[in-house]
């Protein structure tokens, strides 16, 4: 519980954001005045729980302690107490404001109807402090490492089936885990030499040229498309291994495509030389 | 209504083979019906022989190294020697004299252990074992306190009754090699091992059995013969060492033998008595264990059980009697061999018993209350807990648990800088979000580079990379070495 007093309101900043408006600043208003409504006598004050009301600015508590805060502008200054009749007088000035009336005349209306213009309560200023600029400068020019590897995160949402990420992932691990134990190297490196090697680098889009004949064009492909060629190629070959434990037939297919024994290098030879035989239309 | 002689066993039927006889009384039915096939001159030509079947499609020839499944593939598939050679790497064999010295410090067995540990089946499927040239493990505090453990083996065995527990991965099974190697490292190759290393074997039903009606208990042909002949293969020298302390004669393979007392030897009598895996009552393995007992003063006996918790767990096996209830596990010869061993009641004169749980077991109340860790709750159900296997395990004293403590970050840096060695452990760089560029990207960027703009100042240090994995690991598995080994070698 915290005593109402004049002071407690001078050292309180209370923040409004700029998007919410008379809205925000009313529920506000409305939050303190229920909180006057139910008094707690406490040393011939009244106590007011201000905990959920408001929430405080945490990096502005040493800068503005000088700068008047919301209640004392919103409320009357030269008062030292609240007392039941100032209460009164504000609900009536908020009744009268409700029922329509335009022009403000009381002290208590016009400080209602200021509240219809935040922006001078609106604080929307961030100064960050020597340590924060001098992380930033730190960190600058740096990229975020992500948990898994990209390459090998791909092949585990293509293993994916009905979202079941950690059963892919488990395929996709010991599959590695075997790749390692076989070549004794490093199994992603392995991977991503094998998907490199094994991904097409050409394919070919037909192009409808609106008349009778349409256009097969050949198409680079980015290393993402070739991955993925690549991958779905290391997928269908592991279907014909004999182990009936996916992640070690997916090893042997790995191993496979490493040494350049995979059935995918026909594929990708087959995409070749499609992309060459219409070649006539490369556009450069 | 016509009675046709046929029974009337369905109204449709009956009254549709009715229609079928009334046409055939007709006259015009024979007039129209069609005439037969003219039948060719000559005799009918009869093929002879088998009818030939069609060719069932053949099946796809499948390709590839293994057809098994991935813990036996691994196993099977020998990669261990594919790793790189650890002889030269300066890795001591685990020694007892010199334990304190090599305390937090990776070791290897030497050759006779690693022999006699591999013929007891002691480095278990999922060990990670083929990730390295040999097997080879870090002593730690826990290796200290089997030492201690060691060191009373001049008493009898039922004073020196010890269990392991411990979360998965803590390394109990691989414990239990250590007191094995350690055992024979102290009592230099002098001490008999009897290891159990899968006793679900016991309780699962795989064996054969039968009723000894002399013993009064069930014998397990199949499963004994097995246990007996890797004891055989593992305790040769020192069985070869244990004279007869009585005369024994059987048949085996149409041969009698004789064999003296202090003549012949306990190797000769396991290796040429069959009578351990005959389909009848045996005394054969009530004899083994009697000589055991009585060459225990001068040879000590350690007896290692691994997952003994499936005993207590599942007391009640998957054999029946012939009134078909399930057989408690002292009833077999043995299953109360062992339940005696930890209760005390069978004792070696010199020696002790180590016993070990299993977390792949589901956990019941027995071995705990009989470690003296829990007290007994009259209120849990009869499967939760076999009060009178708890309450042999509290006998003459009762087995001390030993719970193994977890490896602190000095010990996971020493065994993840031996793992970096022997090219487990990949000093990779942290991964990045792979950005896939247009290639007028790349070539606006490499014009940009060229004119000083700001490059991605990143150094790939390896020492300070490696100190971060070593924090993250031992965050991720909590000391664990089971867990971090799987966070080093089975994570991407």
């Amino acid at each position: 519980m915290v005593e109402l007093t004049k002071d407690f309101f001078k050292n309180q900043v209370f923040v409004v954001s700029p998007a919410s408006g008379l809205k925000l600043q009313m529920s506000i208003v409305r939050a303190a005045l229920r909180g006057l409504r139910s008094p707690v006598q406490s040393k011939g004050k009244y106590a007011v729980s201000f905990v959920n009301t408001v929430r405080l600015n945490s990096n502005s508590h040493n800068s503005n302690t000088n700068k008047p805060g919301l209640f004392p502008q919103i409320y009357p200054v030269n008062k030292d107490k609240i007392e039941e009749s100032d209460i009164d007088e504000w609900l009536k000035a908020v009744k009268e404001l409700r029922g329509g009336k335009a022009v403000a005349e009381t002290e208590y209306e016009v400080y209602l109807t200021e509240l219809a213009n935040p922006e001078q309560f609106q604080q929307n200023e961030f100064v960050p402090s020597e340590e924060q600029k001098a992380q930033v400068e730190k960190y600058a020019n740096k990229r975020v490492p992500v948990q898994h590897n990209t390459t090998v995160e791909t092949v585990v949402n293509l293993i994916m089936r009905d979202g079941k990420k950690y059963k892919a992932q488990k395929i996709v691990y010991r599959a590695l885990y075997i790749v390692h134990l076989r070549t004794r190297k490093d199994p992603v490196e392995i991977l991503e030499e094998t998907l490199n090697k094994l991904g097409p680098l050409m394919t070919t889009k037909v192009e409808k040229t609106g008349v009778a004949k349409n256009r097969v064009v050949p198409v680079p492909l980015n290393r993402r498309q070739r991955n993925r060629y690549a991958i779905m190629w290391i997928l269908d070959g592991a279907e014909k291994k004999k182990s009936s434990d996916f992640s070690v037939r997916l090893a042997e297919e790995i191993v496979s495509a490493y040494e350049g024994k995979s059935s995918g290098y026909d594929k990708r030879a087959q995409m070749h030389k499609a992309a060459m035989a219409q070649r006539a239309y490369i556009r450069l | 209504m016509f009675r046709l002689g046929f029974k009337r066993t369905h109204v449709g039927t009956c009254w549709d083979a009715n229609a079928r006889q009334l046409r055939q009384l007709s006259r015009s039915s024979i007039t129209f019906a069609a005439s037969a096939p003219k039948q060719r001159d000559g005799k009918k030509k009869i093929k002879l022989g088998i009818k030939k079947k069609a060719a069932a499609p053949s099946k796809p020839k499948r390709s590839g190294m293994t057809h098994l499944k991935f813990k036996d593939a691994v196993r099977a598939l020998n990669f261990e020697k594919n790793a790189a050679d650890i002889s030269g790497s300066g890795i001591k064999p685990l020694s007892f004299d010199a334990l304190k010295s090599q305390d937090s410090s990776v070791v290897k067995y030497d050759q006779y252990a690693l022999q006699t540990l591999r013929a007891l089946d002691s480095f278990k499927k999922y060990q990670h074992h083929e990730l390295f040239s040999e097997p080879v493990s870090l002593v730690n505090s826990n290796t200290l306190e089997i030492s201690k453990f060691l060191e009373n083996f001049d008493s009898s065995s039922k004073n020196n009754r010890l269990c392991l527990i411990g979360s998965k991965g803590i390394g109990k099974s691989t414990l239990l090699s250590q007191a094995k190697a350690l055992a024979l490292s102290k009592f230099q190759k002098d001490v008999v091992l009897l290891h159990l290393d899968h006793t679900e074997k016991i309780v699962e039903g795989s064996s054969d059995y039968i009723f000894n009606k002399r013993l009064g208990k069930y014998q397990q042909p199949m499963f004994t013969k097995r246990w007996i002949m890797k004891l055989r293969e593992a305790n040769k020298e020192v069985f070869e060492k244990m004279p007869l302390t009585r005369d024994v004669s059987f048949t085996s393979k149409k041969t009698e033998y004789n064999l003296k007392k202090n003549e012949n030897s306990l190797y000769d009598f396991v290796l040429l008595n069959h009578d351990f895996g005959k389909v009848g009552p045996s005394t054969a393995f009530s004899f083994f264990i009697e000589e055991l007992v009585a060459h225990s003063k001068n040879i000590p006996v350690l007896v290692t059980i691994d997952n003994f918790n499936v005993i207590t767990s599942e007391p009640l096996t998957a054999y029946y009697h012939p009134n078909f209830t399930p057989i408690h596990v002292s009833e077999f010869e043995i299953g109360d061999f062992i339940l005696n061993l930890a209760s005390g009641k069978l004792s070696f004169s010199k020696g002790g018993v180590l016993l070990s749980e299993s977390k792949d077991v589901a956990d019941r109340h027995t071995l705990s209350v009989g470690l003296g860790i829990t007290e007994y709750n009259p209120y849990w159900k009869v499967d939760e807990c076999d009060v009178s296997i708890a309450e042999n395990l509290l006998d003459n004293g009762g087995v001390a648990p030993l719970k193994l403590k977890e490896l602190s970050k000095a010990q996971t840096r020493t065994l993840m800088s031996f793992w970096k060695d022997v090219n487990v452990l990949q000093n990779r760089d942290y991964p990045l979000q792979e950005v896939f560029k247009s290639f007028e990207q790349i070539a606006s960027e490499e014009v940009a580079k060229a004119a000083g703009a700001n490059v991605e100042d990143h150094e790939f240090d390896p020492e300070v990379h490696f100190e971060k994995i070593v924090n993250h690991n031992f965050v991720r598995s909590a000391g664990n070495p089971g867990h971090l080994l799987k966070s080093v070698a089975l994570s991407y």
